[in-house]
């Protein structure tokens, strides 16, 4: 299957320029469906009510656009913010939202990606890197499940013979954007189906787990 | 060194082995649970419940003084296919081992940083840093307090309160049931010590973190057999 005939659908969230992203993605030979956000270059956005509900948005990409090869999923980075004298309840909703709402989306594409026997789940995001600065306590929270999450479903779904796997990099001095979306444009493409469970660290040194 | 120390989820587990540690080596324990616990002061709360930690927090500086120590065990754990998840299991894993442990830090820690002096241990689990297999969600929580925890110390090193984390692998107490993969010879015989980490063992770990003053922080701390490496 080649990169314009494969689906690649596309979670929008803040950390990342989406509209340069898609761009990039579509110029690689994607075959974009982007939920969350519009985008001209996306063969298909879905935005509104549709795009809050993952199955529903899902069904209407397989539709529309055909099998699902490749779920992305863009997330959130928190804002910096003291933990000590912050808000608690803010601080909960926030990191619960984050982890939250990529776990959904890859709930409701896993009966799509199963059914091929084939598949990529990549999320993005900043890994570690943040852990290690005050005032970030959210951001590293976040990202440390993700990490977990990212590597419990490596083990996970290697067996139906999804790969799933996360691209990394410092939301505090983020590298462009072309070179996340080529990084994942690798690992959805054909030669990195052996690629499971790995932190990809774009534009700053590797992380070791902790 | 020894003084008051706070352990949520005393009542059984990991949390009462940590709470029975920590006595021996003569400190005062509170333990806060939802189930009564053998600690000296047994305080009955929902971890996840702001108010609630609020009132155990003044019942505790109350009976036995400020709080120097805080260990937040309290958690749970099942094994469900990642596919499989409801929004319930994964709300109530997020609300009891992430948002349990935060409400507990963010009662307990002003207290200490007024004082400028406290020590901090998290439970995370070695699942939270390596991952695992049918149980996206506890590992997720996990990964999340781990990544908390780096967070926090880095925010409080310069306060004299110091913030790590013991992530035990997987261990003989009851969260484990009798039947689990995690015993089974097949999975022992692929670890290095081949056989499952003991409740005292971690409570150790945890007491070594908080006796050792000035020489850890941000530590994630894995008695784990061998399991990741």
């Amino acid at each position: 299957m080649t990169g314009s005939e494969r689906v690649m659908v596309v979670m929008a969230g803040p950390s990342l320029d989406i509209e340069q992203f898609i761009d990039r993605l579509v110029a690689q030979g994607e075959r974009v469906a982007l939920i969350g956000a519009q985008v001209d270059s996306a063969a298909l956005s879905i935005s509104g009510d549709d795009a809050l509900e993952p199955t529903v948005a899902l069904q209407r990409v397989e539709q529309e656009l055909g099998p699902v090869a490749s779920l992305v999923c863009v997330t959130a980075v928190p804002p910096p913010a003291p933990f000590v004298g912050g808000e608690i309840d803010h601080w909960s909703a926030t990191v619960g939202d984050a982890l939250t709402q990529p776990f959904q989306m890859i709930r409701a594409s896993l009966p799509n990606l199963r059914r091929n026997h084939s598949g990529r789940i990549v999320l993005i995001g900043a890994g570690w890197l943040l852990s290690g600065r005050p005032g970030r306590t959210a951001a590293a929270a976040v990202h440390g499940g993700l990490v977990a999450l990212v590597k419990t479903l490596g083990r996970e779904l290697g067996r139906d013979g999804i790969s799933v796997n996360e691209v990394v990099f410092d939301a505090d001095h983020p590298p462009p954007v072309a070179v996340i979306a080529d990084t994942v444009g690798y690992l959805c493409g054909p030669y990195a189906a052996g690629v499971v469970g790995q932190l990809v660290t774009v534009g700053s040194p590797g992380e070791a787990r902790p | 060194m020894t003084g008051v120390a706070v352990v949520t989820g005393a009542a059984s587990g990991l949390g009462a082995a940590i709470a029975d540690e920590l006595t021996g080596r003569g400190w005062r324990v509170a333990g806060w649970d939802l189930n009564p616990s053998a600690a000296e002061l047994s305080v009955q709360v929902d971890v996840a419940d702001r108010d609630a930690v609020a009132r155990a927090l003044e019942e505790t500086v109350g009976t036995l003084g400020e709080p120097d120590t805080l260990v937040t065990a309290a958690g749970i754990y099942e094994m469900v296919p990642a596919g499989e998840i409801n929004d319930t299991q994964w709300d109530r894993m997020l609300r009891v081992n992430l948002i349990g442990t935060v409400q507990a830090c963010a009662a307990v820690i002003p207290g200490m940083v007024r004082r400028g002096s406290g020590s901090v241990v998290t439970i995370s689990s070695d699942l939270g840093v390596g991952g695992s297999e049918g149980d996206a969600h506890y590992a997720t929580t996990k990964g999340a307090i781990v990544g908390f925890t780096r967070g926090l110390a880095v925010e409080l090193a310069g306060t004299r309160v110091r913030v790590n984390s013991v992530a035990p692998g997987a261990a003989d107490t009851p969260m484990l049931a009798g039947d689990s993969p995690w015993r089974a010879e097949t999975f022992l015989s692929t670890l290095p010590l081949a056989r499952l980490v003991r409740p005292d063992e971690i409570a150790a770990a945890v007491a070594f973190l908080i006796e050792h003053e000035d020489h850890f922080v941000g530590v994630v701390l894995s008695p784990n057999c061998g399991a990741t490496i």
